[in-house]
């Protein structure tokens, strides 16, 4: 029993594009062929379905959160359009990302979304400077989407210079050195993945059964050079009845890029 | 943060999160301002069931806030079957169904729960102690290192130690 399946024939959802104009020098991902891939995702019919039968509407309102938002373009896509993607409004999201600039730059990026489109929108509650998602309360999230630091790396850049370093300032139209190399490094965090790509994920992995609640379920990107089979191996060798399920796959340049759902 | 924010964030070191003291943290100087917020009721009483409540009321009482000591018995309202169509509007018009009793109660929680934002203050840990900084809304939950849990590549890493680590990965231990 694998995971792959093929999603069913069906016209995706052509929902616009959150705008991210407000974003010029920040040291942030910019919205990329992974953060599309993931919109391209949640616009299946296949995942739509799955989604309103998952959390139906006289469940309690469900909690999405996004660990690295980056720019913020996938939560305020989700966010922006919760009626149309989950069948419902009354969803609260949360941003968290090791990068203070990064959450202020999201909570612009899903505040302008859900105004231009505040008939379909979520409510957004804030953004929070977090490594993975230490800062919640264990087993809360509903819907979980992580595009993690995939790219394999022979190192893996640590979060010490964050977590012992002065505290984080936004970062715009950087003059000096010092913040140069803060800049550096902070995008060497959004792609560096270590080992396989696989050190970041690999420790949500870990921790993910006291994450998600019971009817949780996590949306990853992976890549190829993340070795998916494996990381499937690892899931269902999880126990406890994980799954994990292909839901799009794409190449992209030289990469081949996918997203997976893991939920019990 | 929004004072609804806290009810779902606990103390990041890893020992306390089984400790009842490390939920909900503690709000000190705090700064607040009132931030507008579509008033969606539905998200209101479908929000309600998995709410912890005792919390809600310690952190509105430290932002000068009053709550009812007991959860609000609000009847859940839904939204029309018709309502699949993506564009058939706000969701406020349908809490028409709602009495004027919950709809005051609901306006209530709204004004608390969802435009309450704290700007700038901290957070403390009711059982470590530790004081999470919130700035410009945004609240920090990186733990110095020897305080977080750090995986075994980073402390290989961070101490200068080399170790053949292979296998490694799924090692985590406390500091």
């Amino acid at each position: 029993m694998t995971s792959a399946s093929i999603p069913p024939p069906g016209t995706p959802l052509k929902l616009p594009t959150p705008s991210t104009s407000h974003i010029t020098s920040q040291p942030v991902y910019p919205p990329s062929e992974d953060s599309y891939l993931l919109l391209d995702a949640f616009s299946l019919p296949s995942e739509v379905s799955f989604i309103s039968s998952r959390f139906p509407r006289e469940t309690p309102a469900p909690l999405l959160v996004e660990i690295g938002t980056g720019s913020g373009v996938v939560s305020a896509f989700v966010a922006a359009h919760a009626k149309p993607l989950f069948g419902r409004r009354d969803l609260i999201t949360l941003g968290l990302d090791v990068s203070f600039t990064a959450n202020t730059v999201t909570n612009t990026t899903i505040t302008k979304a859900c105004v231009e489109n505040a008939a379909t929108c979520a409510t957004f509650l804030n953004s929070v400077t977090s490594d993975l998602t230490s800062c919640l309360r264990p087993s809360c999230v509903d819907i979980l989407i992580f595009n993690p630091p995939y790219v394999p790396t022979s190192e893996h850049p640590s979060l010490s210079t964050l977590r012992d370093g002065t505290p984080q300032r936004g970062l715009v139209n950087s003059k000096s050195q010092e913040d140069y190399d803060m800049e550096e490094y902070l995008l060497s965090l959004t792609y560096a993945g270590g080992e396989n790509g696989m050190e970041t994920t690999d420790r949500l992995l870990d921790q993910l059964h006291n994450v998600l609640s019971d009817r949780g379920v996590l949306y990853l990107l992976l890549c190829a050079g993340n070795k998916p089979p494996e990381v499937v191996e690892r899931v269902l060798g999880m126990g406890r009845g994980w799954k994990m399920e292909e839901v799009i796959e794409r190449r992209a340049g030289y990469e081949i890029l996918s997203i997976w759902k893991i939920y019990r | 943060m929004k004072l609804l924010t806290a009810n779902f964030l606990s103390c990041a070191v890893k020992a306390c999160k089984s400790s009842p003291l490390s939920f909900p943290l503690h709000f000190k100087d705090a700064e607040l301002a009132s931030k507008s917020v579509p008033y969606n009721p539905v998200l209101l009483s479908n929000l309600l069931p998995r709410l912890d409540w005792p919390a809600l009321v310690t952190s509105s009482k430290e932002l000068g806030f009053a709550l009812p000591d007991s959860k609000p018995d609000v009847a859940r309202i839904s939204t029309p079957s018709a309502a699949s169509s993506p564009s058939d509007g706000d969701d406020t018009a349908m809490s028409m169904g709602a009495t004027d009793e919950d709809e005051k109660t609901l306006r209530m929680l709204h004004k608390v729960l969802m435009e309450t934002e704290v700007v700038e203050g901290k957070m403390v840990c009711g059982s470590c102690g530790f004081e999470y900084g919130i700035h410009q809304t945004v609240a920090n939950f990186l733990l110095p290192s020897h305080l977080g849990t750090l995986s075994y590549h980073d402390r290989l890493r961070d101490t200068g130690l080399r170790y053949f680590a292979e296998d490694s990965r799924t090692c985590e231990f406390k500091i």
